[in-house]
């Protein structure tokens, strides 16, 4: 792929696409600067707070109507709904209702929650009765039926939508950012467009998928390697009926 | 047989308008065994979930002299994410234990039901299906019950493996006085571990004959009561005992 990228530089020039030596000369000297680090603080505070808010207000709805069938009957449409706008379309509207730092969070959330909702839903929809009826035998406290019965089973279900959520939010923090103005890697990214300086521009494209990387390997791939042995025989129940 | 652990007095019970269970009376006692037998659906389950509290009769009474029940159910329902030795841990967490301690109770259980040490940190998805049946009776027997019921939990075993169980629960009736009450459609299995074996029949259930103190350990007697429960089973149930009650 740098190999791509270098021949890509040879062929179209600098102003199009700087080669891979110059772009991390760049970001050497963007670190050294202290632009990096602040402007990640930024993206990560706007694009986790964002992620944490819509969690739980989709776990909540999800949950809530995945277990009654009157409050689904409301929010599914209105989720569906959610889920079709575009998120450059919240972005304005944001801008326009908060301006700065909170249209960023605010745009996190609206545009990632619809998706927690679908799985927390479903998670609550399947949830085993069996399970439930087998732990209430033995007199399981609630605290047990938490941690050893619906959690486990909820986050079997959520997992794959926190997951892809959360990487959803820092692209959608950074886009927010772009149009806002309000610091972060997507300000960052404004800056470098303005003055025409791609290799910048690059710099902080590295910079993302060098985070996004990261946070598959240290904490995704941790979580999806404990879950999946045991995921396997909840997909084969499922499929077996 | 000592005194009385579970007492069921003119059990009714229905789902909506649907009765499933009609007048139903039974007891069982320290180191007694009953044994329900009846076709398939015919409310089996129902009653042991009436026993074990998670449903409510609709007339009748249940006693429950019992400190600690447990219960073995048709299908193992291990927790798939957690491993053999939590999932028998798992039923000590209605009681005040440590973690530790509870850990070490599993661990000697899984052991009597002589599941092999390399499989305790094993997910049930590892586990083949008579391993799984091992960890859910270790469960079972983990809470030290002074009453157990099991609903089929032979079923799909093995032979070796089905004495295996049916020794360890003889054990347990004997040395510990445990009460047992167990659900089966294998004759062989009723008359191999039951005093008293209860036939009922189905639309609603009613119990349609018993069979008390019909010499347990006497091998020709066992197989020949066997046949005949069996035959009745096969063929018309209400024919041979009485006749069917109008639903």
């Amino acid at each position: 792929m740098l190999a791509l990228w270098q021949a890509g530089h040879v062929a179209y020039g600098s102003l199009v696409l700087p080669g891979v030596g110059e772009t991390f000369v760049m970001l050497g000297r963007m670190i050294r600067a202290g632009e990096v680090v602040v402007a990640l603080q930024t993206t990560t505070f706007n694009a986790l707070l964002g992620w944490c808010i819509s969690v739980v207000m989709g776990v909540m709805a999800g949950g809530m109507a995945g277990r009654f069938k009157d409050v689904r009957f409301v929010l599914q449409p209105v989720s569906i709904i959610l889920l079709g706008i575009p998120a450059i379309a919240w972005i304005v509207l944001a801008l326009l209702w908060f301006g700065g730092r909170w249209a960023v969070v605010f745009t996190v959330a609206v545009a990632t929650a619809p998706m927690i909702f679908a799985a927390a839903l479903q998670a609550v929809r399947s949830l085993d009765g069996d399970l439930a009826r087998m732990a209430r035998a033995f007199h399981a406290p609630p605290r047990a039926m938490v941690s050893d019965v619906y959690g486990p089973h909820m986050l079997a279900y959520l997992y794959p939508a926190l997951a892809t959520t959360l990487a959803m939010s820092w692209k959608v923090s950074i886009m927010a950012e772009l149009l806002s103005g309000s610091g972060g890697i997507g300000d960052g990214i404004a800056a470098a467009r303005a003055r025409v300086d791609t290799a910048q521009l690059l710099a902080w494209v590295v910079v993302v998928v060098f985070i996004l990387i990261v946070l598959d390997h240290l904490l995704l791939r941790l979580v999806r390697e404990r879950m999946h042995v045991w995921r396997r025989q909840e997909e084969r129940g499922n499929h077996g009926g | 047989m000592g005194d009385n652990l579970l007492l069921i007095e003119n059990v009714h019970f229905a789902y909506g308008s649907q009765p499933v269970l009609a007048d139903i009376s039974l007891t069982c006692s320290t180191q007694g065994v009953v044994a329900l037998m009846g076709p398939s659906g015919c409310g089996k389950t129902t009653l042991l979930s009436l026993m074990l509290g998670l449903l409510n009769p609709d007339a009748g009474r249940i006693v429950c002299a019992v400190q600690r029940l447990s219960v073995m159910f048709q299908e193992p329902l291990l927790l798939p994410w957690r491993t053999a030795i939590d999932n028998v841990a798992f039923a000590l967490k209605g009681q005040v234990a440590a973690r530790r301690e509870r850990e070490e109770k599993a661990a000697a259980m899984l052991k009597a039901v002589e599941l092999p040490e390399e499989h305790y940190r094993q997910f049930p998805d590892q586990l083949s299906g008579g391993m799984r049946q091992r960890v859910s009776l270790a469960r079972a027997l983990v809470v030290e019950p002074d009453m157990l019921l099991l609903d089929e939990p032979f079923h799909g075993l093995d032979f070796s493996l089905v004495q295996q169980m049916q020794a360890l629960l003889c054990h347990h009736v004997d040395a510990h006085g445990m009460g047992l009450l167990m659900v089966t459609h294998d004759a062989r299995h009723a008359v191999a571990l039951a005093d008293e074996i209860l036939l009922l029949t189905s639309a609603p259930t009613r119990i349609v004959t018993r069979f008390e103190n019909y010499g347990r350990g006497n091998r020709q007697q066992e197989l020949a009561l066997a046949d005949e429960i069996e035959h009745a089973l096969m063929g018309d149930v209400t024919g041979r005992f009485g006749p069917r009650p109008k639903a």
